[in-house]
């Protein structure tokens, strides 16, 4: 037995020599091509910062209006400060429109009390097919406050959403999750370049960051520091190695396939032209940004998807390792679902740089990833164990592999403390190099077997099941640490995963409580 | 084996080299931004009460303004922040001192010659200075740049030349947002609102150039014509407007000059507007059209807008029950009398009116 272990292990190691080398080679590269793309990005991005009025651009009549959808699904105790922190953000013409999932909290009771809503008998279009039966339309009994809030029986977030699609009356919209926190001029940002490009620009995201460990004052956040669960600070790391980047290398390069669903802004006709969300999507924001592709792609029109840089949304990451299982599961179950979808475009030239090079490295790179790390590492520690490797190139080859990802992280702390430098502590910074390191060492490896459990049960075709996610949002109380909050009110990781949203990690971690928010009940 | 040992240990060398210089240029480049960060705040707590006495216009006998200008050159560089930062928040009065306070430095000549800089951004910052300083001696300067291979430096030159307010510009502008040579196709010089905003910026005197370029074949510059003559409401560009809505194939300029008609047109428009109603109309020209015809506010449009109420199309009915609610009484009124009825319309009507008696009674006292 153990002599057909050693030669199965020995060919194993001997067919993966070169595939091995040529696969680092190629995936670290790409990452240094996206990182020097980002930088270049964020250059250009910080020059014209200098020149760009925003408080003109905040008064500007010119300036398109946007309707911020807010998908709600038991947020009772976030989603008034939420929505007055969406209400007071800085633009010349906004609405937000609130679409309650069928919460059975009190989400709409809070509202009622806090807005004074009373029914109006609107009539909602039909622009985007939506599945639920809408149990009214309320607004504010001041006629003046652009709310609207749209009480619907619950069918998940992406029927939500497309009814949020629906009432909106603004030439964009953007899709905001109740628990996104974002800064004041986040909206005025990332509708910039619809201003700047207004014929070709079709989509723009905005920046994710981690909100445990930032003091949040009526729904904005008035201090950052690193949250005080070493799981949450390497997703600190994570999540600033995935955005400054991931998503505005791609950006650079005209290859962003992936917007998080916390946080983005669609051209309402192109989201009606494509017939909103997938309701069937697990991972409904990267597929969302790829029909966008294939319809441009496909009417050959010129047109381009964003990424805007700064200012930035927060959003709670998990502090469990149940959480957290859960959302990489999710999210490479969508990554997979999606790229699977769409497997038809992967290195066909009709759909230009998305089809030849973002695809093929998605594919590549991201869903192949995480099954070809564990393959890897259980190949060397298989063969070190036979005695078919000795302990010096066992221990320099894993120091190399993961070396080269910890420089990576470093790169990213770099960049983001020459450009944004949002961590105003020495310890903070301190703690994020840490939290670089650390990333090689359990969680990275975790990670890959959750991303892969994720895939298989894609690719088998599980049935889905969510979970119930109640929460106390980080709103209520001001200057507490998110994260405490969130760790404190942590549903019983027995109850199952929730839904699937995208990919994950390099590609980018979207916000997972978004994700979950409303369809969670759906299942 | 996968790898020799030698090949391993030199990349592993050379990672813990990369991470150790990553790490220090992360430190050192806190560390010097907190040391200058603390060198300006030193030199602008002493000083930041004159530039404010300066930019809030309460420097009469201009003593803060003299005390400023004898400096040294250290301490203007560390002032010299402070001063752009405010001078881009002031017009008028306090706006020139600190211009001239700048030009006491000799910042507006090194600017005027640094419009000249082989490198697009220091002619960018260079632009963005003189506009902020109203320096009018740039004017020629600055309208050059409006061609400029730097889409970023012709962004700056717009909004430095709307800064200036000079009329003379208004052609320079709308040349510049049509499309350029050198540049793809749709891609125009400028933003149609760099250059909209730069005109806008200039105010009346730019209302001739606006009126003749409703004429230009380009359609970034009609895009931009409207847009201007809309927001700055020019009665001069109502006639040429009226031409062009009846040729324009662009449905964005289409809709900005309908708004246009809506503002400033009458009686004698509603007709053309009223074509725009037809349901094979994009669907978003028809509610841009209902609009106008809710601002213009006439019986006619009122009667032309009621039988809108029961549209299939339920977007266009609504829009055309907040126009009838915006038109006052004469739209109420048939609002009123569609509640009477049945079928959709009389949904549509109800909501126009409820959400307008809240806001009639959401109105402080």
């Amino acid at each position: 037995m153990i002599e057909v272990l050693r030669w199965v292990v020995e060919r194993a190691l001997a067919a993966c020599d070169g595939p091995i080398l040529v696969y680092f080679l190629l995936i670290n590269t790409s990452y240094l091509v996206l990182m020097i793309a980002a930088s270049v990005d964020f250059a250009s991005h910080l020059r014209r910062r200098t020149w760009v009025d925003r408080d003109a651009a905040a008064a500007s009549p010119m300036v398109p209006g946007v309707s911020l959808i807010v998908p709600a699904y038991n947020e009772q105790s976030g989603i008034v400060s939420s929505v007055e922190s969406l209400l007071s953000l800085r633009h010349p013409r906004h609405e937000v429109i609130v679409v309650d999932d069928g919460s059975t909290d009190d989400t709409f009771a809070a509202l009622v009390r806090r807005f004074e809503l009373v029914g109006v008998d609107r009539e909602i279009a039909a622009d985007v097919p939506v599945q639920a039966d809408i149990l009214g339309v309320y607004v504010p009994d001041d006629g003046r406050t652009r709310l609207t809030v749209v009480r619907k029986a619950n069918s998940g977030k992406t029927d939500a959403v497309n009814t949020g699609i629906n009432a909106s009356t603004q030439q964009l919209v953007a899709i905001v999750d109740a628990d996104s926190v974002l800064d004041p001029d986040a909206l005025i940002a990332v509708t910039e370049p619809f201003v700047v490009d207004p014929v070709r620009t079709v989509a723009t995201g905005g920046v994710i960051r981690a909100a445990n460990g930032c003091t949040i004052l009526d729904g904005r956040v008035v201090g950052v520091s690193a949250p005080r669960q070493w799981l949450a600070r390497i997703q600190v790391v994570e999540y600033l190695r995935a955005f400054l980047m991931g998503r505005s290398g791609w950006s650079r390069l005209n290859g962003l396939i992936l917007i998080s669903g916390a946080f983005g802004v669609f051209r309402r006709d192109v989201l009606v032209d494509i017939g909103g969300l997938d309701h069937g999507s697990l991972g409904e924001d990267f597929e969302l940004v790829m029909r966008i592709h294939r319809l441009f792609k496909e009417r050959g029109e010129d047109y381009r998807v964003s990424f805007v840089s700064e200012p930035v949304c927060w959003t709670e990451v998990p502090v469990t390792r149940a959480v957290l299982r859960r959302q990489r599961m999710r999210w490479h179950r969508g990554l997979w679902e999606v790229l699977w979808k769409y497997r038809g475009m992967v290195l066909n030239p009709r759909y230009g740089r998305i089809g030849m090079v973002v695809l093929p490295w998605f594919w590549l790179f991201e869903l192949a990833a995480p099954a070809l790390e564990l393959g890897g590492l259980v190949l060397v520690l298989a063969a070190f164990a036979l005695g078919l490797l000795d302990t010096t190139y066992a221990v320099l080859f894993m120091a190399v592999a993961y070396g080269y990802a910890a420089v990576i992280n470093l790169s990213a702390l770099a960049i983001e403390e020459l450009t944004f430098h949002r961590y105003p502590r020495w310890k903070d910074l301190a703690i994020c190099m840490v939290a670089s390191l650390l990333e090689n060492f359990g969680y990275r490896q975790m990670t890959a077997l959750w991303r892969c459990q994720g895939a298989w049960d894609g690719i088998r075709g599980a049935k889905a099941v969510w979970g119930t996610m109640t929460r106390t949002g980080f709103h209520l109380t001001p200057g507490r640490d998110a994260a405490e909050r969130h760790s404190a009110t942590e549903p019983d990781p027995t109850t199952g995963a929730d839904a699937a949203a995208g990919p994950d990690a390099a590609a980018g971690p979207q916000a997972e409580r978004g994700a979950r928010s409303t369809r969670e009940a759906a299942a | 084996m996968i790898s020799s040992t030698g090949l391993l240990v030199a990349s592993l060398t050379a990672l813990a080299a990369v991470a150790v210089l990553l790490v220090a240029l992360t430190v050192q480049a806190r560390a010097l931004r907190r040391r200058r960060e603390r060198a300006l705040a030193s030199v602008q707590g002493r000083r930041r009460h004159l530039v404010l006495e300066v930019a809030s216009g309460e420097d009469e006998d201009r003593a803060a303004w003299r005390e400023l200008a004898e400096l040294s050159r250290r301490e203007w560089r560390g002032m010299r922040p402070a001063v752009i930062g405010l001078l881009a928040k002031v017009r008028g009065r306090p706006a020139t001192e600190l211009g001239a306070l700048l030009s006491a430095y000799g910042e507006l000549d090194a600017a005027r010659a640094r419009l000249n800089s082989r490198w697009a951004g220091r002619r960018a910052r260079a632009a963005y200075l003189l506009g902020l300083a109203r320096d009018v001696r740039s004017r020629d300067h600055l309208a050059a740049l409006l061609t400029d291979r730097s889409g970023d430096v012709r962004f700056v030159a717009a909004r430095a030349l709307g800064q200036l307010g000079d009329p003379a510009v208004a052609p320079a502008l709308l040349a510049a947002s049509a499309q350029l040579p050198g540049l793809r196709p749709g891609h125009p010089g400028l933003p149609a609102w760099v250059a909209a905003e730069a005109l806008l910026g200039i105010g009346a005197g730019a209302q001739d150039a606006v009126a003749e370029a409703f004429g230009s074949k380009d359609a970034h510059v009609r895009a931009v014509a409207a847009q201007v003559a809309r927001f700055g409401s020019y009665p001069v560009s109502l006639t040429p407007a009226r031409v062009c809505i009846l040729f324009e194939p662009e449905i964005g300029t289409k809709e900005t000059l309908m708004g246009l008609l809506g503002a400033l047109g009458d009686a004698s428009d509603v007709p053309v507007l009223a074509a725009y109603l037809h349901p094979l109309v994009p669907a978003r020209l028809r509610r841009a059209a209902i609009a106008a015809l809710g601002a213009i506010g006439t019986p006619e449009a009122a009667g032309r807008l009621a039988p809108l109420l029961d549209d299939d199309d339920r977007s266009v009915a609504t829009a055309a029950g907040q126009a009838l609610t915006a038109m006052g009484v004469r739209g109420q009124d048939l609002l009123d009398a569609a509640m009477a009825g049945a079928g959709a319309a009389r949904r549509v009507a109800a909501a126009c009116l409820h959400l307008a008696r809240l806001r009639a009674e959401g109105v402080p006292a």
